[in-house]
C-alpha cells in the first residue's frame, strides 16, 4: 500500500506543477472586415466622423483608419455636404452646421466595403430653467441646485456635466467630479465626468437636481458652467451599452454575459452591414456664480 | 348428470370467486439489522403475481381473497421473505428482512421494481452504497456528482455540483432533503454537495413523468432522505480526508422503538494552512471552512403513530481579519492606536421538519409534515478603530453587512390509500409560506470620545437598512390526486392531476397541470412507456453562472413576473437482459418551456438596483433528446453505462436580438461509464469516465473602435485605441470536449471493533486539460531576432491529476 501511495502522489506532483492555462485552437468563422462610422455631433458644430475597418478578435493588427472613403451627409434624398478628410484630426469634417432634424442621414461608401448608413432619431432640445449659486458644503464640497422642464409623452436622455475654465492655465477647462443621489442618476451611467441617464423617473415634470461637486476649483480665479446636453436615443444607447460592456470584466465566473454595443448601421432588412453610431446631442450651458 | 353437475360446480365455484370476502394484509418493512424502513419493496402473491410495493416510510398494504395466500416479499440486495397466511379478517403484519449480502457491490442501481415493470419512466434511484463507492474528488464523496453521471444529466462545469436536467436551468431541479427543499444545494462555489452520504439512506431522481404530488420546478425532482437511526443498536461510521473528516453515530434511544442518527461534517484546509497563512498576512488569520450538521429522531408512539424530526445546518464561511495596534511615545506622553477589520462571506441553509406517520386504517396511511427552510447568503466588514491620548480616548465602529436569503415555512398532508392490488391512490395538499429578501443592507456607524475628566459623548451616524429590492411574501399551495392503477396484465398507467395556488404582490396565478404515465408489458422482459407532464414555476434563480455561487438569489414570481411552465412528453422502451442482470432504458423525451426568465444582459446579480429591473422576462425555450441507460445489476462486477444525445435552446425579446440561441449547456453528447469490481472482501477498485461535448460561451466575433461621449476617439493615431467587442449571437461558440478518468481503490479490513477502509483514489487520472473557461490574451514571442506580438485563445483549467487517500471506520 505504501509503494501505491508513494507512486501516486508522485504522479501528482509532476503533473500538478504542469500549467493549467493553454493556448488552443479554436474554429472561428471567417471574419469579413466591414465599414466602421463613429459619428456623434451636436447642434451647431460641424458634422464629423470618423471611418475605419473593423479587424477580427486574433487580429493584433492597428485598427485602419480609412482616408479614402465617401462620406456624405443627406437629408432625405439631397445631400446636404460630402465631409472632407482632415489628416491632423483623422476624421471627416464639414463645413456645414449641425441642425437638428430626424430626416439627415450619413452614407459612407468605399470600393472595398459594403456601403453603410443611418439616420437620426428626432428628440426635444431642452433648455436649464433655472440654476442655483454654488453653495459651500463641508469637506471641500460644494452644492448645486438646478432644474430643467422634461416633456411629457416622449423618452428623453440627458448628460450632464460641470466644467471649469482656469485662468491660471491660459482658459483650460476641466470637469469636476459630481456626486448625487438621486435615483435617476445614480441609474445613470458616469463617463469621462459626465453623467448620462434617462427620464424615467421623472418624465413630463419639472425635474430639479442637487449635485454635490467637487470644490478644487478658485472661486475668484475660474469660471464654472453647467452644462445639460440633450442628446438622442441612438446617443445614450451606444454610451450606455459601451459603459455596460466595459464593466462587464473578463472574469467568466462572476461577472456578467457580454453586452453588445448600440449600432446604428443596419441594412433594409434590419441586419447589421456595419459598425458604430451615428447620433447628435444639444448643448445648453450655463455660468454659476457662489455665493 | 355429470354434465349438469359439472356445470353446477363450475357456477358455484364461480359465484364463490366473485363473490369472495376480502381482506388486508398491511404493516412495515423494515431492515432486519438496524430496523431502517426499506422504500419499495415488491409485496407479491405468488398465486396471482399481483402486489404493491411499501411507501417511502416502508409502509405496504395489500387488499385480497379470503384464504391461504403466500407471500413474497422481495427487495435487492436482501433475502426474500415468504409469509404464507390464512387471511380470513384484516391481518397486521411486520416484515424484517435480512440483507443477502452486506457486500456493496450486491446493491444495485435499480431498485424496488425492475425498470420494466414500473409505471413512470424518467426515474433514477442511485442506492447510496454505489454512491460511496464511485471515485471522487479529493476523496469527497458527492450525492449531485454522482447524479451528474446518470443520463440526461449535465454538470453545470469542472467540478462543480450544479446539474442540469434534460436542458433546465439550474434552478429547475426542485431537491427535497426529507421532503424539504434545499435552496443552494453547493459548498464552496458549488465543488461540493451539502449533503453528507453517511447519513442519507435514498437518492432518487425524476426527470420526467413526474407523478402529481411533485410540483413547484419544472426539470427534475431530487429526492434526498436520511437515515432514520439503527433501532437495535449503537453504530458508528466516518472518515477522514485530505481536506475534511465527518462522523456519524446512529442508534436506539429506546430499543425497537425510538432512534436517533446525527451526522457532521468539517473541512480543516484553514486550520492546516493557518500557520502559513498567518506567516505570509503579517500574522492575521484568513482562511475558508464549511460545516454540515444532520440530526434526526425518529418515535414509535403506537402501531399506527411514528414521528420523524430531522434538521440540517451547513455554512461556509470566508473569513479575513486584519489588527494592527500602534504604541508610541510623544513628550513623554504614551499613545496607542488599534483597529481591527474582519471581513468575511457568509452562506448556509438550515432545514428542519417535523413529520407524523398515522395509519387511519389498513388501507389508509397519512403523513403530515411541518417544515422550516432558510438560506441566506451575507457579505460583511466590521472595522473597529481605537485611540488612546493621555487624556482622552475615541473610538469609531463602522459595520457593513449586505444579505439575501430566502425563508418557508410549510405545512402538507399526504395520503396513501390502497384500496386494493390494483389501484394505489395519493392525493394530499401542501402550503408553504415562502419569505424572500432579494438584497439589504445593513449600515453601522459610531463614534465614542472621552475626554479628560471623563465625558463621554457617543454618537450614532448611521444605523440603517437599506432594502434595495423590496421583502416579499408569497402564498405557495397545491392540491394532487394520483393514481397508479391497473388496467389489466399488461398495461399500468398512473394518472394525476396537481392542481396550483401561488399568491404575491396582489397577485394569484392558478394552474392546472395534469400528470400521465403508463407502461405497458410486452412480455415480462420488455416493456414500452409514455409520458406526459405540465409543470409550473413559481419561483426563480438569478444567476449568471453555472457553478452554484452563494451570490445567486431566489426571487419569486410577482404580478409582472409570471410563474415559468413546462410541457414535457416522453417516451421509454425498456428491457432486461440475461435473467435480470441487465437493464436497458431507451428514452426520448420533448419538453417546451416558457415565461423563462434571465439576467439583462450586462446585469450584476449583487448590487443596489431592484432585481425586478435587471431581469427579461417571457423567455421561452425548448429541449429534446435521447437517452441510452444500461446497468449492470448483479455479481462481482456492477455499473452502468450512460449516453445522451440532446439539444437546448433559449429565445428572449432583448438577448440575441430576439434569436433563437443555444442555451448555455446545451451539450450535444454526454457520456458516461460507471464501474465497481470486488475483487475480494479485502479489495475492490472503480472507475468512472465521462465523456461531454464542450459548453456553448459566448465569443466575441469583431473588434472596432469605440467614441467617448465627446464624440473622440481615445488613442487615435496610436496602437491603444479603446474598441468594442461585438457578439454576433449569444452562445456562438463551444468550448472544447470534456472528459476524464476517476479511479478509486478500496482496502478493506475488519477489526475487533468493525471496519477500516483505506481508499486511495485519484481525480483526472490522465490529467486532461477540460476547459473551465476561455480568454483572448496577449502573447509575445521572438521570431527572427524580431518581437512579435499576437492574440491567442487561452483555456484555463482547473483541476489536474487530483489524488486522494482516506481512512474510513465503522463500528
Amino acid at each position: 500500500m505504501k509503494k501505491i501511495i508513494y507512486i501516486l502522489l508522485s504522479i501528482f506532483l509532476l503533473f500538478s506543477c504542469d500549467n493549467l492555462q493553454t493556448v488552443i485552437e479554436v474554429d472561428l468563422p471567417e471574419h469579413e472586415p466591414k465599414l466602421v462610422v463613429n459619428s456623434i455631433n451636436q447642434v451647431g458644430q460641424k458634422w464629423k466622423a470618423y471611418v475605419s475597418v473593423s479587424q477580427a478578435p486574433l487580429s493584433n493588427s492597428d485598427f485602419v483608419f480609412l482616408t479614402d472613403a465617401t462620406v456624405l451627409i443627406m437629408d432625405g434624398d439631397n445631400v446636404v455636404d460630402t465631409l472632407k478628410y482632415i489628416e491632423s484630426e483623422f476624421c471627416y469634417k464639414s463645413d456645414v452646421i449641425v441642425q437638428q432634424g430626424a430626416d439627415f442621414q450619413i452614407r459612407v461608401s468605399h470600393p472595398m466595403y459594403e456601403t453603410v448608413s443611418a439616420g437620426l432619431y428626432s428628440f426635444d432640445r431642452i433648455k436649464i430653467k433655472s440654476v442655483d449659486d454654488i453653495q459651500s458644503a463641508s469637506n471641500g464640497y460644494g452644492n448645486l441646485r438646478f432644474s430643467f422642464d422634461d416633456p411629457a409623452q416622449t423618452d428623453n436622455f440627458y448628460m450632464i456635466s460641470i466644467d471649469y475654465y482656469s485662468k491660471s492655465s491660459d482658459g483650460e477647462s476641466y470637469s469636476l467630479y459630481i456626486e448625487s443621489d438621486d435615483p435617476s442618476i445614480v441609474e445613470g451611467y458616469y463617463a469621462d465626468s459626465k453623467l448620462l441617464f434617462d427620464d424615467k423617473l421623472f418624465n413630463g415634470s419639472t425635474k430639479e437636481f442637487n449635485l454635490l461637486i467637487d470644490e478644487y476649483f478658485s472661486q475668484s480665479e475660474d469660471s464654472i458652467f453647467l452644462n445639460l446636453w440633450s442628446v438622442d436615443y441612438a446617443f445614450y444607447q451606444y454610451q450606455s451599452s459601451l459603459i455596460i460592456q466595459s464593466y462587464s470584466g473578463d472574469n467568466p465566473i462572476f461577472s456578467a454575459e457580454p453586452v453588445n454595443v448600440y449600432n446604428s448601421f443596419l441594412d433594409e432588412n434590419g441586419l447589421i452591414n456595419g459598425y458604430g453610431i451615428f447620433a447628435v446631442s444639444d448643448l445648453d450651458s450655463v455660468m454659476i456664480q457662489f455665493e | 348428470m355429470k354434465k349438469l353437475i359439472l356445470s353446477a360446480l363450475i357456477l358455484f365455484l364461480c359465484i364463490n370467486v366473485f363473490s369472495q370476502e376480502k381482506y388486508t394484509v398491511s404493516g412495515y418493512i423494515v431492515d432486519k439489522e438496524t430496523g431502517e424502513s426499506l422504500i419499495g419493496v415488491n409485496v407479491i402473491w405468488k398465486e396471482k403475481l399481483q402486489g404493491t410495493t411499501s411507501n417511502t416510510y416502508g409502509f405496504f398494504s395489500l387488499t385480497l381473497p379470503e384464504g391461504e395466500v403466500n407471500l413474497d416479499f422481495s427487495y435487492i440486495g436482501y433475502q426474500i421473505e415468504s409469509k404464507t397466511i390464512n387471511l380470513n379478517k384484516d391481518i397486521k403484519l411486520n416484515i424484517e428482512l435480512g440483507s443477502s449480502s452486506t457486500n456493496i457491490q450486491e446493491v444495485t442501481i435499480v431498485g424496488e421494481e425492475t425498470v420494466v415493470e414500473r409505471t413512470q419512466s424518467s426515474i433514477v434511484e442511485v442506492p447510496v452504497e454505489q454512491i460511496k463507492n464511485i471515485p471522487a474528488l479529493l476523496g469527497e464523496v458527492d450525492v449531485l456528482k454522482a447524479i451528474q453521471l446518470l443520463p440526461g444529466v449535465q454538470s453545470g462545469g469542472e467540478g462543480t455540483s450544479g446539474f442540469y436536467v434534460r436542458g433546465g436551468g439550474p434552478d429547475q431541479n426542485l431537491i427535497l432533503l426529507d421532503g424539504v427543499p434545499v435552496y443552494n444545494a453547493s459548498h464552496l462555489f458549488g465543488f461540493f454537495s451539502v449533503f453528507n452520504a453517511d447519513a442519507i439512506k435514498n437518492v432518487r431522481l425524476t426527470k420526467g413523468g413526474y407523478p402529481a404530488r411533485f410540483g413547484g420546478r419544472l426539470s427534475s425532482v431530487l429526492e434526498i432522505d436520511m437515515k432514520e437511526g439503527n433501532m437495535k443498536k449503537i453504530e458508528g461510521e466516518g472518515s477522514i480526508g485530505l481536506i475534511s473528516s465527518k462522523l456519524t453515530l446512529q442508534g436506539p434511544i429506546i430499543k425497537d422503538k425510538t432512534s436517533f442518527i446525527i451526522s457532521g461534517r468539517r473541512t480543516y484546509i484553514d486550520l492546516l494552512a493557518q500557520p502559513f497563512i498567518r506567516n505570509a498576512n503579517e500574522g492575521n488569520p484568513a482562511g475558508y471552512y464549511f460545516y454540515d450538521f444532520n440530526a434526526k429522531l425518529n418515535h414509535k408512539i403506537s402501531n399506527n403513530d411514528r414521528l420523524y424530526l430531522s434538521a440540517y445546518l451547513g455554512q461556509d464561511k470566508f473569513y479575513y481579519t486584519e489588527s494592527d495596534s500602534y504604541n508610541y511615545v510623544i513628550d513623554g506622553k504614551s499613545f496607542e492606536e488599534n483597529s481591527v477589520f474582519d471581513a468575511g462571506l457568509n452562506w448556509g441553509n438550515i432545514t428542519s421538519c417535523l413529520r407524523w406517520n398515522h395509519l387511519f386504517s389498513n388501507k389508509l396511511f397519512a403523513n403530515t409534515t411541518l417544515t422550516y427552510s432558510k438560506y441566506q447568503f451575507n457579505t460583511f466588514f466590521d472595522a473597529n478603530n481605537s485611540n488612546l491620548a493621555p487624556y482622552s480616548f475615541s473610538a469609531d465602529t463602522s459595520r457593513f453587512n449586505y444579505f439575501s436569503g430566502v425563508k418557508d415555512y410549510g405545512a402538507k398532508i399526504d395520503f396513501d390509500y390502497l384500496p386494493n392490488p390494483n389501484h394505489f391512490i395519493k392525493f394530499g395538499l401542501n402550503y408553504v409560506r415562502h419569505n424572500f429578501y432579494p438584497g439589504a443592507l445593513d449600515l453601522y456607524s459610531s463614534t465614542l470620545e472621552r475626554d479628560s475628566s471623563g465625558v463621554e459623548d457617543f454618537r450614532v451616524q448611521i444605523d440603517t437598512t437599506f432594502e434595495f429590492s423590496k421583502p416579499l411574501e408569497s402564498n405557495d399551495a397545491f392540491f394532487y390526486i394520483e393514481d397508479d392503477f391497473k388496467v389489466n396484465d399488461q398495461l399500468k398507467v398512473n394518472l394525476g392531476l396537481h392542481l396550483g395556488y401561488f399568491n404575491t404582490s396582489n397577485k394569484t396565478y392558478l394552474s392546472f397541470q395534469p400528470r400521465f404515465s403508463s407502461r405497458y408489458l410486452i412480455s415480462k422482459d420488455w416493456s414500452v412507456k409514455a409520458s406526459y407532464a405540465e409543470m409550473q414555476q413559481n419561483i426563480h434563480l438569478l444567476t449568471n453562472s453555472g457553478v452554484g455561487l452563494p451570490t445567486d438569489i431566489w426571487v419569486p414570481s410577482t404580478d409582472t413576473i409570471p410563474p415559468q411552465y413546462s410541457k414535457q412528453v416522453a417516451a421509454a422502451v425498456n428491457r432486461v437482459l440475461l435473467n435480470g442482470v441487465l437493464e436497458v432504458t431507451l428514452e426520448g423525451y420533448y419538453k417546451e418551456m416558457n415565461q423563462l426568465i434571465t439576467l439583462k444582459p450586462g446585469a450584476e446579480i449583487i448590487g443596489f438596483e431592484d432585481w425586478k429591473n435587471k431581469v427579461d422576462t417571457n423567455g421561452i425555450g425548448r429541449a429534446y433528446g435521447a437517452e441510452l441507460f444500461i446497468q449492470k445489476k448483479k455479481g462481482k462486477t456492477t455499473g452502468w453505462l450512460g449516453y445522451t444525445l440532446s439539444y437546448s435552446e433559449r429565445k428572449f425579446e432583448n438577448v440575441n436580438f430576439g434569436k433563437w440561441y443555444p442555451y448555455k449547456y446545451d451539450r450535444r453528447h454526454d457520456f458516461s461509464i460507471v464501474v465497481s469490481h470486488k475483487v475480494s472482501d479485502a479489495f475492490d477498485f472503480s472507475f468512472t469516465w465521462v465523456y461531454g461535448t464542450g459548453n456553448n460561451t459566448t465569443f466575441v466575433d469583431s473588434r472596432y473602435p469605440s467614441v467617448d461621449v465627446n464624440g473622440n476617439i481615445y488613442g487615435i493615431g496610436s496602437s491603444y485605441v479603446s474598441e468594442v467587442e461585438y457578439y454576433p449571437t449569444r452562445n456562438n461558440l463551444r468550448l472544447p470536449a470534456y472528459h476524464r478518468l476517476d479511479i478509486g481503490f478500496n482496502f478493506n479490513k475488519k477489526k475487533k471493533w468493525g471496519e477500516r477502509t483505506v481508499s486511495i483514489g485519484a481525480y483526472n487520472v490522465y490529467n486532461r486539460k477540460n476547459p473551465f473557461f476561455i480568454s483572448i490574451v496577449d502573447q509575445s514571442s521572438v521570431q527572427n531576432n524580431t518581437l512579435l506580438n499576437t492574440k491567442v485563445v487561452q483555456q484555463t483549467s482547473l483541476f489536474p491529476i487530483i489524488p486522494s487517500i482516506s481512512y474510513k471506520f465503522k463500528f
